[in-house]
């Protein structure tokens, strides 16, 4: 199921909107590269935008009796709920591994080697894309119903991520030459992840 | 109608189905085992989808509980047909199969565009790939809503024919139909009305009452004191 959502979603042509802006985004980073970490963190908005806007994307890829018959085949509203996610969260970790080879290609290494600048950058922009898919799987249908309220709420959720001070400091370190906190932002962005997941699943079977 | 046993078996014990303050379903108990057929007949509004989709387990109930198998298959009434041409929607959306999906396709007088999109396909012809598609499944419990909207003579002839295949490979079907239309071999009808059910045809699928006896209709209950009809008395 999860890759028969993928399938609808690459031809409902939908992600066009949040790709187009994620690779603006990156078009201006790589135009003007500096060090390869800083590149990495300066892309880390952009991967979390993208993997909420995708989340979204993804769960209102159909219209309600579609996404019925596809939670009688995969069993229940929640399991079908968990399939988008899963979904989303392949799709967005994809880009945040692109997006950290490309920054690591075109950037500044410094002292450190391309495999471990690379790495570093995965790391982070991974964190990025689950701390996305986070947000955006409590963000459509059934939990949320109104597309005004997804946009609204998607905004003030990324904004507010960014601005949290954890991940302020990492990102400063970054921009510092530092990789301090990386590995554990990681960590709590998967931790974050699976349990949004399985409360997005529950709410999306309570709301079916 | 039994040829394989089966263990497929759904039930529903009490239920009720709210959309808010909306009551769509209510008092509803009874019990559809492998190889039952059967038709739910019911005015538009009168809660037929709800039913069916509580059955199908992609609503959860208000009110009392549902028990059934893990592996369904249920075709909406209406739905946007998806992107996707009808090849690709029909590989893709389910892993395993009992039959070809193609044969069934045949069956039901398929006349579209495989290689096209779904939304180049008439209605017909999407009914019956979504037909097509739930019929040759490997689900214990088949739902179809509107099982008879769109199909012209060689649709009802073939969804009569895979109706019988699923149900002699264990499978329990349910489907519903408008007022005035009839379903071949249903075993058992019931209608949906003012949003909870009365048996119109007893047959193998054990129906219950939660609710007042007056809504079990007249017929039924007239047959029940002479001791002909098999179903539960009202509790």
């Amino acid at each position: 199921m999860t890759r028969f959502t993928l399938a609808l979603v690459a031809r409902s042509g939908r992600w066009v909107a949040p790709a187009v802006v994620y690779l603006v985004w990156l078009a201006l980073v790589l135009a003007n590269p500096g060090p390869a970490l800083t590149n990495g963190a300066n892309m880390f908005f952009s991967v979390v935008v993208f993997a909420v806007w995708f989340a979204v994307v993804t769960g209102n890829v159909d219209d309600d009796p579609h996404r019925d018959l596809c939670a009688a085949v995969v069993g229940s509203p929640a399991r079908l709920h968990a399939c988008r996610a899963g979904a989303t969260v392949a799709a967005s970790a994809a880009v945040a591994v692109v997006t950290a080879l490309a920054t690591g290609a075109t950037g500044d290494l410094g002292h450190r080697s391309l495999l471990a600048t690379t790495a570093w950058s995965v790391a982070l922009l991974v964190a990025g894309s689950l701390i996305g898919s986070a947000i955006g799987v409590f963000l459509h249908r059934p939990v949320i119903d109104g597309v005004a309220w997804s946009v609204v709420l998607a905004s003030a959720a990324s904004l507010a991520v960014v601005l949290l001070p954890p991940v302020q400091a990492v990102l400063r370190h970054l921009d510092h030459g530092s990789t301090r906190g990386v590995g554990i932002l990681l960590v709590v962005a998967a931790a974050v992840a699976a349990l949004a997941v399985v409360a997005s699943a529950v709410i999306a079977d309570r709301r079916s | 109608m039994r040829a394989v046993p089966s263990t497929a078996r759904v039930e529903l014990h009490d239920v009720a189905v709210r959309y808010g303050r909306l009551v769509a379903l209510r008092d509803v108990t009874l019990s559809v085992g492998g190889g039952d057929l059967l038709c739910v007949r019911g005015a538009n509004g009168a809660g037929k989808t709800s039913l069916l989709r509580v059955l199908a387990g992609v609503v959860r109930p208000a009110h009392g509980t549902r028990r059934g198998p893990a592996r369904v298959a249920y075709v909406p009434a209406a739905l946007t047909p998806p992107l996707l041409s009808a090849h690709h929607w029909l590989g893709g959306v389910r892993a395993r199969r009992a039959t070809d999906p193609l044969v069934a396709l045949e069956q039901l007088g398929f006349a579209g565009e495989l290689r096209g999109s779904c939304r180049a396909l008439s209605l017909g012809n999407f009914r019956k790939l979504l037909l097509a598609d739930a019929l040759s499944s490997t689900a214990d419990l088949v739902v179809i809503d509107e099982a008879k909207l769109g199909l012209d003579t060689a649709g009802h002839r073939g969804l009569a024919e895979l109706v019988a295949a699923s149900r002699a490979r264990g499978a329990a079907v349910v489907a519903a139909v408008q007022q005035g239309e009839s379903l071949t071999g249903a075993d058992t009808t019931i209608v949906v009305r003012d949003h909870t059910i009365r048996v119109e045809e007893p047959g193998n699928v054990d129906i219950g009452f939660r609710g007042p006896a007056d809504q079990i209709d007249p017929l039924i209950r007239a047959a029940r004191a002479l001791g002909f009809a098999p179903n539960r008395e009202p509790s």
